[in-house]
């Protein structure tokens, strides 16, 4: 039997109706859980990643809580469907875990078991709302047998253990719900897996660590949990997982959180001693070490919400005993978008996949094949087979353009590139157009001008045993068929051949002598109706006794023969710009003027003056490192300061006056204080020098009803503030927009918006 | 606890049970009911209710019999558009918080007869006298009828349905009103949906006099009057249905039930009955 568990913790923001009215300040709440829990219900069960276990946070709405059981219950046999108490439930967990076996709890709580339904916890409470936590499982729970003369009471042979633990400490909005930890202990193989769910105090989100103090005794309540529930804490298979309210992100300018800081990487704490934090300390690409304040630019800061990570797997340190390792932690964007329906809104967070595996050579990021590819080294190729959902991981330490291909494998087998600053959503092809030229055999280009960057190789499937083979090729620029491809905006070191000419003169291009050149290529892209006068500009630096020059070539119309654009001759400094006004191939051969054959290293640059904005990380077209989303700070005030109803938002794009994106309103763009959208919609969209990006507040009878800012070009906003997260040609970035500045009654704008969206400098695959 | 009729967004108008968190009767209704906002009674005993989504307004007995409906969607006479609100003057004349045509309709009887309607949309420069911005929860009392106006952050009383007789709170008295009640006395009690507590004042103009708070109380949804010196109320989120009554010591407030443990998750109004 497989030793696979994959695991999907989502903060599915699933507020009751009478929650969303109040939060909103309207009888007439937007609020569509039920349509949200059929979808999530869906996508989880459509996945190819075919989760084992599903931990859900923020299930408050009963008939979202219905959706969800009767969607996934045939799945998903095993499930916790509400969990909810006071201090009776510590009792519970006691009697559970040490005592033996309880069918009612004193205090007239009661365990109860419902027809196939193993582990519902139903116990009175004084709390408004039960703790929203719901686990559901396909992995069997463990039971604690009961003695035969009780069976019949019991109507059940075993009593599963689970256990729930509500807070002690709590203020807030949070006072009015059952918070706490929740706990299940699965079984498989025959070996215990010690599952917790929690949901911790939430901060507002304008003031993030106000309540740091009852998060630390909360998780202080939890871990006595853990210790109660596992006996050995140090030994057992621990995952805690759920929306813990820390900010985990290391922010660009101030590094971590204190909060994260004294919970996950203080000695001695028992998050960091005993259980750690996965995504920071099980993801590392291979030079993050623990204990840095200040992680690299390029290091995936994992943000679950709005500029923050909150969501968590906590998880034993290493892999002793026979623990598994964390194969993958990234985010689940088979859940959080459809491809057949990218528009539908699911939830304010994120939803993260965690997947478990027996620990193997090469089975997580963090114990990667380490893998040199310098210049000439040979393909390399990755036998190997994998068995019921296992990984393998290749870490290639060598920046440059590479051919990656899966050769073997079939359908159930897929390979993924990653790059260290996006571990979830996978590296898109340099391009998915034909390049012309003559070939062997399909190769798939990729530009990979930052390294390390990473290969998956998964199973998903948990059935049966594949064959797979992986062919790495490193380009190295002899001819048009080896040109390496080049990623706009990162200076690429480059190298050409010592001793001998780096490439011969095709006979077969009379317009240009490409002999002793380095090929590199690109894809000039512009709007097809020519409409933005795009042009790149294409510089080499020479660093070895100004050798180089270079030569700049397209594709003639029409065809896929090539001719001549610009000559640079060799110098200190080579540029050359081109215009273009349809899309191009574009070939840039940097030509060695050294009858020695000595020169070697030059660096070459390509920029342009086209940016991009990407919003649908899902669509093979596009480039987004994340989904776009519009987050609401501040809805716009109504009439004589009035909040009452929603902001009905619509969405226009503009670049040069004509409009590329209407998002109207709907359902989906109503926006309260604290709401997030998702806007997939914005597919891509081609811009010089600045793109208007404007909201329409529709039904607020106030004249500030319009706001737009002008999205810089890429140049313009890289290495600011504004950039969240990313390096290289694609960047997450934040940008603000405020209704109504100048005018508003308590000191705050009125009206205020965050767009978060990439932007990049690469054209679309 | 007095009788109660509540409204809900998905089972429509249910009757509450002496105790309050015995299940409720749920009031027979034909399939495509609609969203109820608003209860009152009109002379006949019938239940009466605002249709926001068909844009009508329904009235029928407790158990379901004598089902009839009345208005289309639209601006003209015999017309509503998403209505939010409904009240019965002690003389029987029905009103009607049409919401959406930003006006107040008054009926003498449920066929439509001596329609009159009062007011229209407010805009910038003209937020005086007539002027609503979404009239919701209406209530009738020894003042006139006591309207509340959510989207324009007011309360207004009108002693008849003409500019002559506005009168209305002043600005930053309230936030997101959305629910009154009128005692027999004339006191006007106010739910405002951000703000915690009631608001008790004698008049628009006159301004907020109390504020009844109290542990269960969190944004006051909608108020039933009871008896000349009590009333019964739910709040968001908690839907929490308590009795608030006045007597010599001041306002008493208690907790009676909590309307989604009895199958009431998505609440609109209230409403006594004999």
């Amino acid at each position: 039997m497989s030793a696979s568990i994959r695991v999907l913790t989502y903060n599915v923001q699933m507020r009751s109706w009478a929650m969303e009215a109040g939060a909103q300040g309207s009888l007439t709440p937007y609020e569509n859980v039920e349509d949200r829990a059929k979808l999530i219900s869906k996508r989880v069960l459509g996945s190819e990643w075919d989760y084992d276990v599903l931990c859900f946070q923020e299930v408050f709405d009963e008939d979202g809580r219905d959706a969800l059981i009767s969607h996934l219950k045939g799945k998903y046999p095993f499930r916790v469907e509400k969990a909810q108490g006071d201090s009776v439930s510590t009792v519970c967990a006691t009697l559970l875990g040490v005592a033996g076996y309880a069918a009612t709890i004193p205090g007239g709580a009661a365990l109860s078991i419902v027809a196939g339904v193993i582990g519902l916890i139903l116990i009175p409470f004084s709390k408004f709302e039960d703790s929203g936590l719901m686990i559901f499982s396909r992995i069997p729970f463990d039971g604690i047998p009961v003695p035969a003369e009780l069976q019949d009471i019991v109507g059940q042979d075993k009593i599963p253990i689970v256990a729930f633990v509500e807070y002690e400490d709590s203020v807030w909005d949070d006072s009015a719900a059952s918070k706490g930890v929740l706990y299940a202990k699965l079984v498989q193989d025959g070996k215990a897996f010690h599952l917790l769910n929690s949901h911790t105090q939430a901060d507002a989100t304008d003031n993030v660590e106000a309540h740091k103090d009852i998060r630390r005794k909360q998780l202080n309540q939890a871990f006595d949990l853990i210790k109660t529930m596992t006996g050995n804490v140090e030994d057992a298979e621990i995952l805690m997982c759920g929306d813990l309210n820390i900010d985990g992100m290391s922010h660009p300018t101030t590094g971590f959180r204190q909060e994260w800081t004294e919970r996950f990487n203080t000695p001695g704490a028992p998050f960091t001693k005993v259980l750690h934090d996965s995504w920071m300390h099980e993801q590392s690409p291979g030079d993050v070490r623990l204990g840095m304040l200040t992680l690299p630019d390029w290091f995936d800061r994992g943000m679950t919400v709005h500029n923050q990570r909150l969501d968590y797997a906590l998880r034993g340190r290493g892999p002793l005993n026979g623990r598994r390792a964390m194969q993958h932690m990234c985010i689940a964007y088979d859940i959080a978008t459809d491809a057949t329906n990218p528009t539908s809104y699911v939830s304010d967070h994120l939803p993260v996949r965690i997947d478990l595996d027996l620990d193997r050579p090469f089975a997580s990021i963090a114990t990667s094949e380490q893998i040199n590819m310098p210049i000439g080294s040979g393909d390399k190729i990755f036998d190997g087979f994998l068995v019921e959902g296992q990984m393998h991981w290749i870490c290639i330490k060598d920046p440059g353009g590479y051919a990656i291909d899966l050769t073997l494998g079939g359908p159930d087998v897929r390979m993924d590139i990653f790059t260290a600053d996006n571990l979830s959503v996978p590296v898109k092809p340099f391009s998915i157009q034909d390049e012309g030229g003559p070939r062997q055999e399909k190769m798939t280009r990729f530009a990979l001008p930052l390294a390390p960057f990473l290969i998956r190789i998964a199973h998903p499937s948990r059935r049966g045993e594949r064959r797979y083979r992986v062919r790495v090729h490193r380009y190295a620029g002899t001819s048009r068929l080896d040109a390496i491809p080049l990623q706009r905006n990162v200076p690429f070191v480059a190298q050409a051949k010592v001793g001998a000419p780096h490439s011969l003169n095709d006979p077969s291009t009379p317009d240009f002598d490409e002999m002793d050149t380095v090929w590199f290529c690109a894809a000039l892209d512009t709007e097809l109706d020519g409409s933005l006068n795009a042009n790149s500009t294409i510089s080499i630096n020479n660093s070895d006794m100004d050798a180089f020059g270079l030569l700049v070539v397209a594709s003639k119309p029409g065809s896929t023969d090539l001719a001549l654009l610009d000559k640079v001759d060799a110098g200190p400094a080579v540029v050359s710009q081109v215009g273009y006004d349809r899309p191009l191939n574009g070939y840039f051969l940097a030509q060695r003027r050294d009858p020695s054959f000595t020169a070697e290293r030059f660096t070459i640059t390509l920029k342009s003056n086209v940016s991009y904005l990407y919003g649908n990380p899902n669509n093979a077209g596009s480039r987004a490192r994340t989904m776009a989303r519009l987050f609401c700070r501040d809805e716009t005030d109504g009439f004589l300061g009035s909040e009452a109803g929603s902001d009905d938002i619509q969405i226009n794009v503009s670049v040069g006056g004509q409009l590329r994106v209407h998002i109207p309103n709907s359902d989906e763009l109503e926006f309260d204080d604290d709401s997030f959208r998702d806007l997939p919609q914005i597919n891509m969209v081609r811009y010089i020098d600045s793109a208007e990006f404007e909201l329409v507040e529709l039904d607020d009878l106030s004249p500030a009803d319009r706001t737009s800012i002008q999205i810089p070009s890429f140049d313009m906003l890289a290495n600011t503030d504004k950039v969240l997260e990313g390096i290289g040609a694609s960047l997450t970035v934040q940008l603000s927009l405020v209704f109504n500045p100048a005018e508003d009654d308590d000191d705050d704008d009125d009206g205020v918006y965050d767009l978060q969206i990439t932007v990049s400098c690469e054209p679309p695959p | 606890m007095a009788r109660l009729a509540v409204s809900d967004l998905r089972r429509g108008v249910s009757i509450l049970q002496a105790n309050p968190s015995d299940p409720p009767a749920d009031v027979p209704a034909p399939a495509g009911f609609g969203l109820p906002y608003g209860l009152a009674r009109i002379p006949d005993g019938r239940l009466l209710t605002a249709d926001r989504s068909q844009s009508r307004i329904i009235a029928c007995a407790e158990d379901g019999t004598n089902w009839e409906s009345f208005g289309s969607q639209g601006a003209g006479v015999g017309q509503f558009q998403n209505p939010m609100g409904v009240a019965v003057s002690d003389e029987g004349r029905i009103f009607v918080a049409d919401t959406g045509n930003f006006r107040i309709v008054a009926m003498d009887a449920f066929d439509g007869t001596g329609w009159q309607t009062y007011g229209q949309k407010i805009a910038a420069g003209s937020v005086g006298p007539g002027r609503f911005a979404g009239p919701a929860c209406i209530q009738h009392g020894p003042g006139g009828l006591v309207v509340a106006d959510p989207a324009a952050a007011r309360i207004v009383q009108l002693a008849q349905l003409d500019d002559a007789s506005w009168d209305v709170s002043s600005q930053g008295t309230f936030r997101n009103p959305a629910a009154v009640a009128v005692l027999p006395d004339g006191t006007i009690i106010v739910g405002d949906l951000t703000r915690e507590g009631l608001s008790i004042m004698a008049s628009p103009s006159g301004g907020i006099t109390e504020t009844i708070l109290g542990d269960v109380l969190r944004y006051p949804a909608a108020l039933a009057v009871t008896s000349a010196d009590s009333l019964a109320a739910f709040f968001l989120p908690t839907l929490a249905l308590c009795s608030v009554v006045r007597d010599a010591s001041g306002w008493n407030v208690s907790l009676d039930a909590r309307l989604d443990q009895v199958g009431i998750r998505r609440p609109t109004a209230l409403c006594q009955l004999p």
